[in-house]
C-alpha cells in the first residue's frame, strides 16, 4: 500500500511559516534574555517541528535546513551560556532564509546559493560550538547520536542457510505496562519460518501473596525453523530490546546477547508554554461566506420583525415572542460568527521587533520596542491591512522621531530610545498607538515646509494641531536627507488613506522634546456596524455610531450664513461647518430650514463637522456591503446595507465625504446606486 | 467496533498525516496538540493506540506516557513515539515511563502501519 500525503502540503506551508515566525520573535526575546530556557526550548522545538514535517513531506531542502539549524540550537540548548549575538544574527539570517525556502518550496534544483551559504554558516557556528565543549571539562549533557546512522545499521547481518534458532525472551518486570504483549511477538516471529511452539519457564513465579498482577514474571522459548537472518529476527524484538532479554542461539551456542539500556541523565524538557489551544484550521473564504450568509439572515430577520410588528398583532402574541426570539438567536449568531474572525493584533505586531532591531541598526539609533494590550482582539482583515500602516509609523519613529544616541544623552533621555505599539478597546472600537519619546513634531518646521509647497498660505493663521495634520497631505515630507527608509514618496499620506478605507481615523498627539504618539481610532470589525439611520427626504443614510457626538436641532442663534465660508453651526461656543446632506446627494422635498431640521455632529479628520439632515431613524447593527464590489468606490460612501422594510441605505464615510465636499467634488446622485 | 487512536503532536500537520495512515488500516482517531489536552482525552474514552511526538509544549511525551500509564484504562495500551534521531536520550526515558516503541521521522506511513501491526491486537 502506497499512502499519498501531498495533500497535506498546504496546512505544512501554513504551519511552518507560523512556527518560523515564532522561531524569529524567540530569537529576538532571547537577544535580552540570552538564557531564557523557555525560550531556547520553544525555537529549538519551532525547527524541530518543521525538520519532522517536512521531511515526511518529501521537502528535502526543508528538512535539510532544518536538521542543521536544530543541531545548532541543540548544542545552544545545552549549553550554559546561551545565545551569542554572533549565533543571534546567523540563526536571524536562517529565519529568512528558512523563509526563502519555503516560499520557493516548488521550485526543483538544488539549494539556492544564498541558502547553502547560510547552512554554511550555521554548521561553521555548530563546529566551533562542539570543539569548545570538547576543550571545556564540561561533561556533554546530551547523547547525540551520529545523525547520518540509519536506525537498524548497529547490527552486521549475518546471512546463513535454514537452521533451527532457539529464541528466548526474558520480559523485564515492566513489560505489560509498557504496551507490550508477548503473543505478538511470537506471532511476528512465526511469519519467518515454522515455530516448534512456545515453552513458558515459570521458575520466576513467586509465591501467590507476593504477586503483582501488572508483572510479568514468564520468561518463553521458542525454536524457530528459519532460513532468515539473526538481524532480521532480531528486528522482530526491536521493540522490546529495552524491555526484555532477548537471546537469539544457533544450536545453543552463540553468547548470551544483553544491550544495556544506556540511559544518559538529561535535563527533562517540561517548560510550560502559555497559550497553546486546540484550534480548528478553516479557510478564510469558508468562514467569509458563513459571515455573508449570516448577514442576509439578519436582514431577512429584521424585514420579518417589521412585517409582524405592522400586521398590528398584540404586543404579546406568539408570533410577535417567536420574532423577538428569533430575533436575539439571530444577533447571538451573528455575533459568534464575526468572533471567529477576530485575531489578536499581537499577529499584526510580532514581526516588529526584528524591524526595529534592524532598523535602528542601519540608522545608528538605539531604540528598543515595547508592546501593549496585544491581545486585543480585531477582524483578521483588519488587522492585515494594519500591518503596512504601522510598519511605516513605527519606520517613522525610528528615522524622524528619535535622536540620535548622543544628541539624547545631550538632553539627559536614555541613551536607548523607546517605541511603544499599544492596543486596547475603547467606546467600541479599538485604539492603537504608535509612541516615541522623541523630540516630537516640528510645528515651524512642518509650517515652512507646508508653505514651500504650497499647502499652507503664508501667515495663514492655523492651530498647531491642523499643521501637525498637514503631514499626512500626499507628498509631504520633512526629511532633510532622503534616507533609505523614509522620505521616499510613499508616506503617511498613504497610513491616512489605508487607516481611512479602515473606516478609522487617525490623530496626532506630539509635545517637543517629549516624544510623539500616533493614535489610530478603528472599528472592531469591517463586516457589520453599528449605525444611526438617518433620513433626508425620501433616502435613508446610515453613519456609523463611533463618530457621531451629538445630535440636535439649532436655534436661530446657533445656526449661521458666513459670506465666503458657507454655513455653520455652534455648537458650546464653537462654530462647526455644516454640510447639508440633501444638497450632496441631490435629493428633493428635504427639509432646507436648519431651524426646522436636525443637525448631527460628526467627528471628520481636521475636527467636528454638523450634518443636516431630516431625522434620526433608530440606531442599529448593519451588515455593510461593500460597494466596490457590485458598483465602484465612490468618495464619501463606505458602502450599503439593506434596511428592515427592504429599502437599500448608503453608509457614509464621513471623513471621505467631507474632503469631497471640501473639493466641491460633485457626489454620487443616490440614482446611480439605488 | 472500530478501534481508536489518540494523536498527540504539537503539529497540526504530523497529526493529520499520522491520522489519514491510520484511517487507511481501519483506525478511527482523536487528536490533541500536547500532553496536557491528550491527557484530557483519556478520561473520556478508552484507546487502542496511542501515537506521540516526545517533544511537545505544556506537557511533553515523557510526561503524558508516565500519566498514561497511570491511567486504569491504559495501563497497557500500546504506545508509539514518533521522534527524530537526535532524540535518543529523550526516547530512553519515554521507554522507561513505559513507551512501547518508536517510530523515527522522518514520518513513514508504511512504516507506521507495519509496526501499529506488531503491536495491536
Amino acid at each position: 500500500m502506497k499512502i499519498d500525503l501531498s495533500a497535506f502540503k498546504q496546512s505544512f506551508l501554513e504551519e511552518t511559516n507560523e512556527r518560523i515566525a515564532a522561531l524569529e520573535q524567540g530569537l529576538l526575546l532571547l537577544e535580552s534574555v540570552p538564557t531564557d530556557s523557555e525560550q531556547l526550548n520553544a525555537i529549538f522545538r519551532a525547527a524541530h517541528s518543521i525538520k519532522g514535517a517536512a521531511g515526511s513531506l518529501g521537502f528535502t531542502q526543508i528538512a535539510e535546513f532544518t536538521h542543521v539549524l536544530e543541531t545548532l540550537l541543540g548544542q545552544i540548548r545545552s549549553g550554559s551560556v546561551g545565545i551569542s549575538g554572533e549565533h543571534a544574527s546567523v540563526l536571524l539570517l536562517a529565519v529568512d532564509a528558512l523563509r526563502e525556502l519555503v516560499r520557493t518550496v516548488d521550485s526543483s534544483g538544488p539549494m539556492s546559493a544564498s541558502a547553502r551559504a547560510v547552512m554554511d554558516r550555521i554548521e561553521q557556528a555548530s563546529t566551533s560550538l562542539a570543539a569548545d565543549k570538547t576543550q571545556s571539562a564540561h561533561p556533554a549533557r546530551i547523547d547525540r547520536e551520529s545523525p547520518a546512522q540509519p536506525a537498524n545499521a548497529r547490527q552486521p547481518l549475518l546471512q546463513v542457510g535454514s537452521r533451527r534458532v532457539r529464541v528466548t525472551v526474558c520480559p523485564r518486570s515492566e513489560f505489560f505496562v509498557s504496551g507490550l504483549d508477548p503473543q505478538l511477538l511470537f506471532r511476528d516471529l512465526s511469519r519467518l519460518g515454522e515455530l516448534e511452539g512456545v515453552v513458558a519457564d515459570l521458575s520466576k513465579v513467586p509465591e501467590l501473596a507476593q504477586i503483582e498482577p501488572e508483572k510479568c514474571y514468564v520468561a518463553f522459548t521458542s525454536v524457530l525453523q528459519t532460513s532468515v537472518t539473526d538481524g532480521e529476527i532480531r528486528d522482530v524484538f526491536a521493540f522490546v530490546e529495552d524491555t526484555c532479554v532477548v537471546q537469539v542461539t544457533d544450536d545453543l551456542s552463540a553468547p548470551v546477547e544483553r544491550r544495556a539500556a544506556a540511559a544518559a541523565p538529561t535535563a527533562l524538557d517540561t517548560t510550560q508554554t502559555k497559550g497553546t489551544a486546540s484550534t480548528l484550521r478553516v479557510a478564510t473564504e469558508k468562514v467569509d461566506a458563513l459571515i455573508d450568509l449570516v448577514g442576509e439572515i439578519v436582514i431577512a430577520q429584521s424585514m420579518v420583525k417589521q412585517l409582524v410588528q405592522s400586521s398590528g398583532l398584540p404586543a404579546d402574541s406568539a408570533l410577535q415572542n417567536a420574532v423577538s426570539a428569533l430575533e436575539h438567536n439571530t444577533q447571538d449568531l451573528q455575533a459568534r460568527v464575526m468572533a471567529i474572525r477576530m485575531v489578536p493584533i499581537a499577529t499584526a505586531f510580532a514581526r516588529f521587533p526584528r524591524l526595529v532591531r534592524d532598523l535602528s541598526a542601519s540608522l545608528g539609533k538605539n531604540a528598543a520596542i515595547e508592546f501593549e494590550g496585544g491581545e486585543t482582539e480585531l477582524d483578521k482583515g483588519v488587522v492585515e491591512r494594519l500591518s503596512d500602516p504601522l510598519t511605516h509609523l513605527v519606520r517613522n519613529s525610528i528615522d524622524h522621531g528619535l535622536e540620535a544616541a548622543q544628541e539624547r544623552v545631550a538632553q539627559n533621555k536614555p541613551e536607548q530610545g523607546k517605541i511603544w505599539l499599544s492596543a486596547r478597546h475603547e467606546a467600541g472600537g479599538v485604539i492603537i498607538e504608535v509612541g516615541d519619546d522623541g523630540h516630537g513634531l516640528n510645528a515651524a518646521k512642518i509650517r515652512a515646509k507646508a508653505e514651500a509647497q504650497g499647502l499652507l498660505r503664508a501667515g495663514e493663521s492655523v492651530t498647531d494641531d491642523q499643521i501637525h495634520a498637514l503631514i499626512f497631505e500626499p507628498g509631504f515630507s520633512t526629511a532633510d536627507v532622503v534616507s533609505d527608509v523614509s522620505g521616499r514618496g510613499v508616506g503617511m499620506d498613504v497610513v491616512k488613506r489605508t487607516i481611512d478605507s479602515l473606516s478609522g481615523s487617525i490623530s496626532i498627539v506630539t509635545q517637543p522634546g517629549k516624544g510623539t504618539t500616533f493614535r489610530i481610532k478603528l472599528p472592531v470589525t469591517l463586516a457589520i456596524l453599528d449605525g444611526l439611520t438617518l433620513g433626508v427626504g425620501e433616502q435613508r443614510f446610515i453613519v456609523p455610531l463611533l463618530s457621531v457626538a451629538e445630535s440636535f436641532r439649532p436655534t436661530s442663534k446657533e445656526y449661521k450664513r458666513v459670506v465666503g465660508q458657507g454655513e455653520i453651526v455652534l455648537v458650546r461656543g464653537r462654530a462647526l461647518p455644516m454640510i447639508r446632506l440633501h444638497e450632496c446627494y441631490a435629493i428633493p422635498d428635504a427639509e432646507r430650514d436648519p431651524m426646522r431640521a436636525l443637525v448631527v455632529i460628526v467627528e471628520a479628520d481636521n475636527g467636528r463637522v454638523a450634518l443636516l439632515v431630516d431625522s434620526l431613524l433608530g440606531q442599529s447593527q448593519v451588515v455593510l456591503k461593500s460597494l466596490e464590489a457590485h458598483y465602484q468606490r465612490i468618495e464619501g460612501i463606505m458602502g450599503a446595507t439593506i434596511l428592515g422594510d427592504g429599502r437599500i441605505s448608503l453608509i457614509l464615510d464621513i471623513p471621505g465625504m467631507v474632503r469631497a465636499n471640501a473639493r466641491g467634488a460633485p457626489n454620487l446622485k443616490p440614482a446611480d446606486a439605488a | 467496533m472500530a478501534k481508536t487512536a489518540l494523536v498527540v503532536d504539537d503539529s497540526a500537520t504530523m497529526r493529520q498525516m499520522v491520522a489519514f495512515t491510520l484511517h487507511q488500516a481501519g483506525f478511527d482517531t482523536v487528536e490533541a496538540a500536547d500532553g496536557k489536552l491528550a491527557i484530557a482525552e483519556l478520561a473520556k474514552m478508552t484507546f487502542q493506540l496511542v501515537i506521540t511526538d516526545l517533544n511537545m509544549p505544556v506537557l511533553d511525551g515523557v510526561e503524558f506516557i508516565r500519566a498514561l500509564r497511570q491511567h486504569a484504562a491504559h495501563k497497557f495500551t500500546p504506545v508509539l513515539m514518533l521522534t527524530t534521531e537526535t532524540q535518543s536520550a529523550k526516547r530512553q526515558e519515554a521507554k522507561e515511563a513505559g513507551a512501547t516503541g518508536w517510530l523515527v521521522k522522518p514520518f513513514d506511513p508504511e512504516k507506521l502501519l507495519e509496526v501499529v501491526a506488531k503491536v495491536v491486537r
